[in-house]
């Protein structure tokens, strides 16, 4: 765990589609870091070191969130929103992966301030294309900002 | 000589009246009309000659006439008697009887020149003076033209007023006693031998003569007087009763849609007059005159004669009667003489048929409105420019459940109820300001057996003509049912809502949550191909598993969806059942997990019984003891309580309580939720609870969770009903999940 590693914070409930993740952003050049969590409780943990997470070393700010928004006790929604209004994490881009496609949901998301939604495909081939387009832009051309 | 004047005159006036040598054809003709002009001209002279004057007052014309004809008659008789004087040698001389003439001449002209009494004067005079010359030169006193004397005091006492007949009289008497005494001295011719004795006795007879001609002259004069007054009466009666004719008439031909008709005793019009009669056809000239059966068909006439004949013996009264298409007021009228006596009847006859007409179209109309007023749905009111009540339709009985008398003259906020009357007044006062000419009114009202009723009033405004506030008409109408039925709506509408909302919900939880391990299957299909071409036997493997678990997970997914939608769907007629035997149902399903985690499970003894599907509420049990288990540290022995909580008149809540893991009350209301896990380690597809709540709530109970957190265990409870009352959402709810099935 260095300093120079870029590190994707990854809010999954389901742990097949995390594993896919895993390894699709793992095969990029530059593969990130990626940190999953299963339930939006324990994100919001992370990200405010509480709990399990109180120590910094072990919690440290992630470049990119991956967030899902069905999500055991605290919904998606929820954590993407407390994000954004926390002064200390709201310039983390925060990137919503769901099966949703339904419209409600996807402003729902951007009005809560999400960076980018993407609805993950059926197809193999597609959801690891739509994974190495989000390594390419991500971690490649997406400037971050400093803090 | 009258008769010859007249003849006279009639030949001259066969002649032309102007002279003209053009229009005579020769000289002669010429002289002769020129002389007989001359003549008619001397004709008319005399003509107005020989007439008497004529004078304004009637007795002094009367006078001048009287005169006039003595003046002839004596003129005649002086000259008859110069003439026969002349001719016979008598001793008067003839001188004396024509100065005799010239005097009565002088007397003619005197009255021609309208001095009437001065020309009664010198004719007696004359005559006094030519009868004692007679007697002078005759024999005195016994010479026969004393009675010349009587003659004139007759003439003086048909011309003379009293005092100048007494002096005429004396003058006589006096006139006499000079001839007597002439006759004693011997100054007449023949001298009298006499004594006074025959002066007395002429005074006497003379005196005599005077008073009785003065008598009969003053009696002719009353008569004469009396007959002129009674003339003038007549006369004056005679203007009076025409000019009253007249004004009838005027009355009568100007009375508007009226006839006069005046009738007497032989039913025959006296008069009849008036726009109605010419208007029916009739002339007054033709009728007028004759009788009723003369004039009408006799079949009117015998309708109309004893009324008539009514009047006639003094009645005085008024009837109707119809005439062709015309309907007649008459006033029968007696008309009464000087005497008391009914002289006449009279009838006033007015046309009311277009009043008639007019009344009947009114009742017409009143009995419209009044049929509509009473009939009409609505109850209508008017409220005058205070807000009073002023007019209260029969229609209030039915609309508002009491009699009009409780309504009239109240103050429309005494119609309703206290909690509404602000809001109405100020809504009548806020249209009244803007002058808004009509506005709707919804308010309560409590109605005389104390129900309270929704009304609803259509309030029109009304203003005079300088736009100030008059009154209103109210159109109210009971919308008690209305209201009720829109309460019943916005439930309704609102429970859809809410059910749209949990639908809304499922399909997209159902979507997402069966998306998911289709995502995970193609994922690791692809890798699994990867992982064999490279010969990774062990990722392979994995993906395999990974896959294998996705396709069981759906298969979960749908056998607990497919149990979900079939809540509801009857699959045993609902019954009452004692809640002891639906927990042992439910604990008999899960006795093998029991039995591998030992669980303790205590069951309250003779628990009420529900009413509901035996096999649905089983499930209930079984899904909240197999989670109490679940839910339960592998190092405790779960304890599992099920008793009763509450009993109330229709339903029973019971409670099962766990020892296990409890939950954070922030999820309390999460986990009832569809596919909603708070550990997604656990085993389960996250319906169980959701399928608990939608069994107890398609029975018509709820089901609720408290627990202190963490640790802490936790109690479930859910009510039922004990009787099949509660069962009438049951059907309700099991149409909805076989929609929601079907709809998918």
């Amino acid at each position: 765990m260095t300093d120079s590693a870029f590190r994707v914070l990854l809010v999954e409930d389901n742990d097949d589609h995390a594993e896919l993740i895993r390894r699709i952003l793992g095969e990029h050049q530059r593969a990130p870091q990626i940190v999953h969590i299963s339930d939006g409780e324990s994100a919001l943990d992370y990200l405010y070191r509480r709990g399990t997470w109180n120590d910094p070393d072990q919690s440290p700010r992630p470049h990119v969130i991956l967030l899902d928004l069905r999500l055991p006790r605290v919904d998606g929604l929820e954590v993407l929103t407390s994000i954004k209004q926390s002064s200390e994490l709201r310039h983390i881009p925060v990137i919503v992966l769901t099966s949703s496609s339904a419209d409600s949901d996807v402003s729902r998301a951007y009005n809560a301030y999400a960076n980018s939604y993407l609805v993950k495909p059926f197809g193999f081939e597609e959801f690891r294309s739509l994974m190495r387009d989000v390594g390419v832009y991500w971690l490649t051309h997406n400037k971050l900002a400093v803090v | 000589m009258r008769t010859a004047l007249k003849f006279v005159f009639a030949k001259m006036k066969s002649f032309p009246s102007r002279l003209h040598p053009a229009t005579c054809p020769s000289q002669v003709q010429y002289v002769v009309c020129g002389s007989m002009s001359l003549c008619r001209k001397m004709v008319h002279f005399l003509r107005r000659f020989a007439q008497p004057p004529h004078f304004d007052d009637e007795e002094q014309t009367r006078i001048a006439q009287t005169q006039h004809l003595l003046l002839v008659v004596c003129l005649t008789i002086a000259l008859f008697a110069a003439g026969a004087n002349a001719l016979l040698q008598r001793p008067i001389p003839t001188t004396a009887l024509l100065s005799c003439s010239g005097v009565l001449f002088i007397s003619f002209l005197l009255l021609q020149t309208r001095r009437v009494r001065l020309s009664i004067i010198v004719l007696l005079g004359t005559i006094i003076m030519l009868t004692a010359s007679l007697q002078f030169i005759g024999h005195g006193a016994h010479d026969t033209v004393t009675s010349l004397y009587a003659t004139m005091i007759v003439i003086g006492s048909l011309l003379l007023d009293r005092r100048s007949f007494i002096g005429l009289v004396v003058a006589t008497l006096l006139v006499i006693a000079g001839i007597v005494t002439a006759e004693a001295r011997g100054l007449t011719r023949s001298p009298y031998e006499g004594d006074f004795g025959d002066w007395f006795d002429l005074a006497l007879i003379l005196g005599l003569t005077a008073f009785t001609s003065r008598l009969l002259s003053e009696s002719l004069e009353r008569s004469r007087a009396r007959a002129r007054a009674n003339e003038q009466a007549l006369a004056q009666q005679t203007e009076a009763l025409r000019l009253s004719e007249e004004r009838y008439r005027i009355l009568a031909a100007n009375l508007p849609d009226s006839a006069v008709l005046i009738f007497d005793h032989n039913l025959r019009y006296v008069l009849a007059d008036g726009p109605e009669l010419a208007a029916t056809g009739y002339l007054k000239e033709k009728i007028e005159g004759r009788t009723l059966y003369e004039v009408v068909s006799s079949s009117f006439a015998e309708q109309v004669e004893g009324n008539i004949r009514a009047v006639l013996s003094g009645r005085r009264f008024s009837a109707e009667l119809p005439f062709r298409d015309r309907i007649y007021v008459c006033h029968y009228i007696p008309l009464i003489d000087d005497c008391g006596a009914v002289k006449y009847a009279m009838v006033l006859l007015h046309n009311v048929t277009a009043q008639r007409q007019a009344e009947a179209n009114l009742r017409a109309s009143e009995a419209q409105l009044r049929m509509l007023a009473e009939n009409m749905g609505d109850a209508i009111m008017q409220l005058d420019s205070h807000l009073n009540v002023v007019y209260v339709s029969p229609s209030v009985r039915r609309v508002l459940e009491c009699e009009p008398e409780d309504v009239a003259g109240k103050h429309i906020a005494a119609l309703v109820s206290p909690d509404d009357a602000p809001a109405v007044a100020t809504a009548i006062e806020e249209a009244r300001e803007s002058g808004a000419s009509a506005i709707r009114v919804e308010y309560r009202f409590r109605n005389s057996q104390q129900m309270c009723i929704w009304l609803e009033s259509e309030i029109r405004l009304l203003y005079d003509a300088q736009q100030r506030f008059e009154g209103a008409i109210l159109s109210t109408r009971d919308v008690t049912r209305r209201k009720e039925v829109e309460a019943e709506r916005e439930r309704l509408i609102a429970e859809l809502e809410q059910k749209n909302a949990e639908l809304e919900r499922f399909t997209y939880t159902v979507s997402h949550d069966l998306k998911s391990p289709l995502i995970t299957i193609q994922g690791f299909l692809g890798y699994l191909e990867q992982d064999i071409r490279n010969g990774d036997t062990d990722r392979a493997l994995s993906d395999i598993r990974r896959i294998s678990a996705a396709a069981r997970r759906m298969e979960h997914l749908l056998r607990d969806l497919l149990e979900l939608s079939r809540i509801g769907r009857v699959s045993a007629e609902p019954q009452t059942v004692p809640f002891n035997m639906i927990v042992q149902d439910a604990l008999e399903l899960i006795a093998g997990r029991i039995a591998e985690r030992q669980a303790r499970i205590t069951v309250a003894p003779d628990m009420p019984a529900v009413y509901g599907d035996r096999r649905r509420l089983a499930e209930v049990v079984q899904n909240l003891v197999d989670n109490a288990i679940k839910f339960c540290d592998n190092q405790t022995v779960p304890e599992i309580e099920i008793g009763v909580h509450a009993v109330s008149d229709n339903d029973v809540v019971f409670f099962v309580r766990d020892n296990g893991v409890g939950i954070d009350p922030r999820y309390h209301d999460q986990i009832f939720g569809l596919f909603n896990k708070l550990d997604p380690q656990s085993e389960g597809t996250g319906v169980g609870l959701t399928i608990v709540r939608r069994i107890t709530e398609v029975h018509g109970g709820r089901v609720w969770v408290e627990s202190a957190g963490r640790g802490a265990g936790a109690t479930f409870f859910f009510s039922l009903p004990t009787t099949h009352t509660q069962q009438h959402g049951v059907g309700h709810d099991r149409q909805r999940i076989q929609s929601i099935a079907g709809g998918r």
